[in-house]
């Protein structure tokens, strides 16, 4: 029991704090809510296993999904100039975008007939027993790429020229400016790193879910909860709270199964209450505007 | 005297800017329209654009004028809709009585929802809001015996014995609702309200009592939310935990953003347009129609950032840079002050 | 002329904040720009850094306007289109008024950003060690998050942060703004060396005394326009300028 409940909060603990790590990237330097950052995770995933089942090999399959997945989302970012100053406005074209992905998938779908669209094949196959209960390998890859994608991206941030003008651009926006750092740039490259980092969790982890175009909205409640929850802004807020909530759901799905369905609102309740205690979140990063 | 003062009115205030004669003739074309079309499913689509029209200029007054961003409007609508269909199965009150309780419950959910707004800014409320729904879709599922649960409530009572009938009503509310809206937001309390969407710290620091105005947002667009959902249960006849659904929730900033936000007639025009082309859509298209539907969305909103309204005005619409006034396009000079107008918009 | 300005004038909507300002900065010059608050002073730099580029397109999204008119020149380059991004990578750079550290990182991750054009470590080290050598206080703080520091750090570290970028000139809001006398002194005092280093430097304060006390050469700015100019010595004999002007 408590072995599954690790296993599995483990498991999406990592995957939420690899999305929350993207989003909140992708925030503190374009300063926008990208509703469709989940989308780009479900399209990845889609992608990898539509070229697995043109015969691609899964290397090469993963590579194109990734690289396909962040040109989609540099594109899209374009779109989303004209209104940058109003952020309900692009809040909705966001959300547009995630929705034009999903109906996109669907279409797709329904039009390639008598393949089986749901389950993404493993990219490799076998598994173990830890604590009693049965893991695949490709679960403990899965892990594995997480947390090694989650320190590069910690090194990439603190150590590198390009990871301190990133910080520097989410500080501050018009000083980073002065001191030579081209805030578009910066943007572009933040939102590929974001989208990539995305893309790979599709690529390794949708092998261990059932796939559906539309579940980018579930996940997307989620995420959003797990950022805000940290506080926005926040990486290490976002890692505790990623984990927080993983084990949250992980444990009412397991201990409680008669309510198992209720286990967003339990998570969604719990945050209502922590933001009513703590406005920004339990590491709220004090964002200034000027 | 009455009639003299009407056509006065008209010819001062209507007549003289070009969208004021097309909302006049628009509103006279939609009394009218019964007595030419008896089509059930268009009377059906026109009365969906209603009950829309009053949820979406409820989150136009909460969001885009008071600038508390609500991401979870349908608790209010979903709210107010289930308390009449409980109060209409259960103990059998009429929808007389059932939508004006069912408006004061979504009051009180708008209280309660303002109380987050009291301490939280920006996307932390958003979030907060949009969680609302979530939370109480999982009560409902939880108290089935009450709720139906997943099923929903049926067997409603219908509003009006008539389609026609009906269709009256809910033209009436929503001309009434609008009208009202406008009305607040052109008063000093809509001053106050764009005070605080602009700078709160500055309104307080100016006397205002800010946390009064917020409450005061959040309960009058909990009051017209509730409004269009008594609607909505006793025209639909049956309602599901569907209408506390994330998309629920998103429309009414889909058709503000696309109309034009920060104009109680912006979110109008935008159920207006809207509605009918997601119903066509789904005619012709069937399941591709949301893929579409979202496609004009986001090239709408990328070609036309302030919204459908800010388009028309801009190609009608002089305001006088002396006195405010709207004058049509054409003018040179202003109508009231004669003051001169510059040829083109903005400048 | 290193920096040229002419005739520049900057709207805000309808409100006209500058009206035809003429400045100019030769090589090696420590030029004083001073007046009140409200005078305009910040929007000339805003103006020169490029600033207010940005910010009018951030601005057009809100309904509001900014305009700007007339030219300005960088080592004969006109710059009066660019982006404040560009123009740092010219040499010209703004020291922004208030300090505004990157308040979350550490004050070297702080000095490394100022560093971010330069790819060459040993430049980065050489150029470390004279802000260091400036700045004794800065080294010891090193590690500390840059949002703890005092007022005075701050400014340290602002400074610190644009001779990074080896500014040919270098731009000085208020760096004397909300800080004790004695540090006050102190700051004057480096900004005095860092001019010895042969970086032109234009200073705007409202500290008139210790302004006038480092310049070269003084523009005096009032509701946006240049009310006199000339050296400090000249600027002081002058009974009307003294008291209409600089309040002494």
């Amino acid at each position: 029991m408590f072995a599954n409940i690790f296993v599995i909060g483990l498991l999406n603990g990592c995957v939420y704090a690899l999305l929350a790590a993207g989003f909140s990237l992708l925030f503190s330097v374009a300063r926008i809510v990208n509703l469709a950052y989940t989308a780009y995770w479900m399209i990845a995933a889609y992608i990898y296993l539509g070229m697995t089942l043109l015969g691609l090999p899964s290397w090469l399959a993963a590579a194109v999904s990734i690289i396909l997945t962040i040109a989609m989302s540099l594109v899209f970012q374009r779109l989303l100039d004209p209104v940058k100053g109003n952020p309900m406005s692009v809040m909705i074209l966001t959300l547009a975008i995630g929705v034009i992905l999903q109906k996109s998938v669907s279409f797709v779908q329904d039009s390639v007939q008598g393949v089986y669209f749901q389950i993404v094949p493993s990219l490799i196959k076998g598994s173990t027993h830890i604590l009693g209960v049965a893991v695949t390998y490709q679960y403990l890859l899965s892990l594995f790429v997480v947390l090694v994608i989650l320190a590069a991206l910690g090194m990439f941030l603190t150590k590198t020229r390009f990871g301190i003008a990133i910080r520097a651009t989410s500080q501050d926006k018009q000083v980073a400016g002065l001191v030579g750092i081209n805030e578009k740039a910066v943007a572009n490259i933040v939102t590929g790193i974001a989208v990539g980092v995305a893309a790979i969790a599709g690529v390794v982890v949708s092998p261990l879910y059932v796939l559906e175009p539309w579940m980018w909205l579930q996940h997307l409640l989620v995420l959003m909860a797990v950022v805000i929850f940290g506080g926005l802004g926040s990486l290490k807020g976002s890692m505790i709270a990623a984990f927080i909530i993983a084990f949250i759901e992980a444990g009412v799905v397991f201990l409680l199964p008669s309510v198992g369905f209720l286990r967003s609102a339990i998570v969604m309740f719990i945050m209502i209450v922590v933001l009513l205690v703590r406005p920004r979140g339990l590491f709220g990063a004090m964002v200034e505007e000027h | 005297m009455r009639i003299g003062n009407i056509t006065d009115y008209l010819k001062k205030e209507i007549f003289p800017v070009p969208t004021r004669v097309m909302a006049f003739v628009g509103l006279a074309a939609l009394v009218a329209f019964p007595l030419i079309m008896d089509q059930p499913h268009i009377l059906r689509l026109m009365i969906m654009i209603f009950i829309f029209s009053i949820f979406a200029a409820s989150w136009d007054l909460i969001s885009a004028y008071t600038g508390q961003v609500v991401l979870g409007h349908a608790l209010f609508f979903g709210v107010s809709a289930y308390t009449c269909a409980m109060l209409n199965t259960h103990f059998n009150m009429s929808p007389v009585m059932t939508i004006p309780i069912g408006a004061v419950v979504a009051v009180a959910a708008g209280l309660i929802a303002g109380f987050p707004a009291l301490r939280l800014k920006g996307i932390y409320l958003g979030l907060t809001t949009m969680a609302m729904p979530v939370v109480l879709v999982a009560v409902i599922e939880y108290m089935r015996s009450y709720t139906g649960g997943e099923q929903g409530i049926i067997g409603i009572e219908q509003l009006a014995t008539s389609r026609v009938h009906f269709y009256y009503i809910a033209l009436l509310l929503m001309v009434v609702s609008i009208a009202v809206l406008m009305k607040i937001t052109r008063s000093k309390i809509g001053l106050i309200f764009q005070a605080i969407r602009d700078d709160e710290i500055a309104a307080r620091a100016s006397g205002v009592n800010t946390t009064y105005y917020k409450l005061l947002s959040f309960s009058l667009s909990g009051l017209f939310a509730g409004l269009a959902g008594g609607l909505y249960a006793h025209f639909m006849r049956v309602i599901g935990p569907s209408v506390f659904e994330f998309s629920f929730s998103f429309e009414p900033i889909i058709w503000t953003i696309f109309g034009g936000g920060a104009s109680i007639v912006g979110p109008v025009i935008g159920v207006f347009i809207l509605l009918p082309v997601v119903e066509m859509l789904h005619v012709h298209l069937g399941d591709n129609a949301t893929l579409i539907y979202y496609l004009i969305l986001v090239i709408v909103v990328v070609f036309a950032p302030g919204g459908v309204l800010r388009l028309i005005n801009r190609y009608t619409e002089k305001v006088c840079p002396e006195c405010m006034t709207v004058n049509a396009f054409p003018r040179r000079q202003c109508r009231v002050c004669s003051a001169k107008l510059s040829a083109v918009n903005g400048e | 002329m290193l920096l040229k300005v002419e005739n520049l004038s900057v709207y805000y909507d309808r409100a006209l904040i500058l009206d035809h300002i003429n400045l100019q900065v030769g090589h090696g010059e420590l030029v004083g720009l001073v007046g009140p608050n409200g005078a305009g002073k910040t929007t000339l730099l805003r103006a020169v850094s490029g600033m207010i580029n940005v910010e009018k397109k951030d601005l057009k999204f809100s309904g509001s306007m900014v305009r700007t008119l007339g030219k300005i020149s960088f080592q004969g380059e006109s710059i009066d289109s660019m982006l404040s991004y560009e123009i740092a990578r010219k040499g010209l750079i703004h020291c922004p008024e208030r300090h505004r550290p990157f308040a979350g990182m550490s004050v070297l991750d702080n000095l490394m950003a100022g560093a971010f054009l330069c790819r060459d470590k040993r430049e980065i080290k050489k150029r470390l060690d004279n802000v260091y050598s400036l700045f004794p206080r800065l080294k010891e703080r090193e590690k500390q998050t840059s949002g703890t520091l005092s007022g005075g750090e701050q400014q340290m570290l602002a400074i610190g942060r644009s001779l990074m970028l080896k500014p040919i000139l270098l731009c000085i809001d208020e760096p004397s703004l909300g800080l004790a006398p004695q540090v006050k002194r102190s700051v004057f005092e480096n900004i005095r060396e860092i001019q010895k280093q042969g970086i032109s430097i234009l200073l705007v304060e409202q500290d008139v005394r210790q302004s006038f006390a480092l310049s070269d050469r003084n523009y005096i700015l009032s509701s946006g326009r240049i009310a006199a100019e000339g050296s400090s010595a000249k600027l002081l004999e002058d009974e009307t300028i003294r008291t209409s002007y600089l309040g002494l």
